[in-house]
């Protein structure tokens, strides 16, 4: 070992023991009030597991819009109005204006 | 294993501890507490306050500068407060709340770098001296001595203010606290692979650090 990879080694021996020599920081009595104080001031709310009817805002519109969409895709399905039963009536009564329609409104 | 004989104000030791039993004072364990608090009765963080604040601030103080352990042990529990939905008691409560204070401290120091606001105090004439008395052959109990050992923990700081924050968090609990790599890593939120990369050039930057310090040694920077 070189003489300066010892002095290192020395220092290091040193500064971990210093490390471990750390002085005990005593907790106040008046940290613990003050900080109770805090948690007590804090909204309950993040402690709850939201349902979706307390969730923010812009999450329960989002839910709404998304679920009337469902509705009426659903509605459109069942009662044979949607765009797909269109396009299959058009493509049986004209199949080749079907298809014209398609290339200009595709 | 008794509590007694055990001091769970180490790190290491407080994780040893934590791995197979879970730590309990007075008539409720912890995740009874947890979930009361969970289930509306707030008041009951005071318990886990009382039970926890010393081992949080003993956290902290091998961490942090000694002026910042009361500011920083009142966010740690905030966030403690803020995270308890989160707590899955798959972990013994003391080793999740020191990972929290981990991280705080982690944190704290990446800020500090980004910032630019770590202190780079230069040594005085007293740390030149405390180098020059360490490698002359003094015993260990002399180093221990009071003024002596405020001068080990100036180097100490002034030492580790040089790295980064990584380097810093792996140097303090690989090299100083000893622990182990997946111990780090866990506390770290990190991978093994990550901290086993990094403790080798931490370690090497700490050495060479400390090797600029024998420069020094007979004059101050």
């Amino acid at each position: 070992m070189k003489p300066q990879d010892e002095k290192v080694d020395k220092i290091e021996k040193a500064l971990k023991s210093a490390y471990r020599k750390n002085d005990r920081i005593r907790v106040k009595p008046e940290w613990e009030s003050e900080l109770m104080y805090h948690i007590l001031s804090l909204p309950a709310n993040p402690l709850r597991t939201y349902t979706l009817w307390e969730a923010p805002a812009v999450w329960r519109t989002a839910t709404a819009v998304g679920i009337s969409a469902l509705i009426m895709l659903l509605f459109t399905f069942v009662n044979n109005i949607g765009p797909e039963y269109e396009a299959a009536r058009l493509m049986l009564e004209d199949p080749s204006g079907f298809t014209f329609a398609q290339l200009l409104f595709p | 294993m008794t509590y007694s004989t055990v001091p769970v104000y180490g790190l290491q030791q407080s994780f040893s501890l934590c791995l197979g039993v879970q730590y309990t004072l007075g008539d409720q364990n912890d995740d009874e507490i947890i979930q009361s608090i969970l289930s509306g009765n707030t008041d009951e963080f005071e318990v886990i306050l009382k039970r926890y604040d010393q081992y949080v601030f003993n956290i902290i103080a091998k961490h942090l500068p000694r002026e910042m352990v009361e500011e920083a042990a009142h966010e740690v529990f905030i966030r403690v407060y803020k995270a308890l939905p989160s707590y899955r008691a798959e972990a013994p409560f003391k080793y999740w709340l020191s990972k929290i204070a981990e991280r705080y401290c982690y944190d704290y120091w990446r800020e500090k770098y980004k910032a630019k606001e770590v202190p780079m105090a230069s040594l005085t004439d007293d740390h030149s001296q405390w180098v020059e008395s360490v490698l002359s052959d003094q015993s260990q109990k002399h180093f221990e001595k009071e003024e002596l050992l405020r001068e080990s923990k100036e180097v100490l700081q002034w030492a580790l203010n040089k790295l980064t924050a990584e380097d810093r968090m792996v140097i303090t609990l690989l090299y100083l606290e000893e622990l182990s790599v997946k111990e780090t890593a866990d506390l770290l939120g990190w991978s093994v692979v990550n901290v086993k990369v990094r403790a080798h050039p931490s370690r090497k930057k700490l050495r060479k650090i400390i090797s600029s310090l024998l420069g020094q040694e007979g004059g101050h920077q």
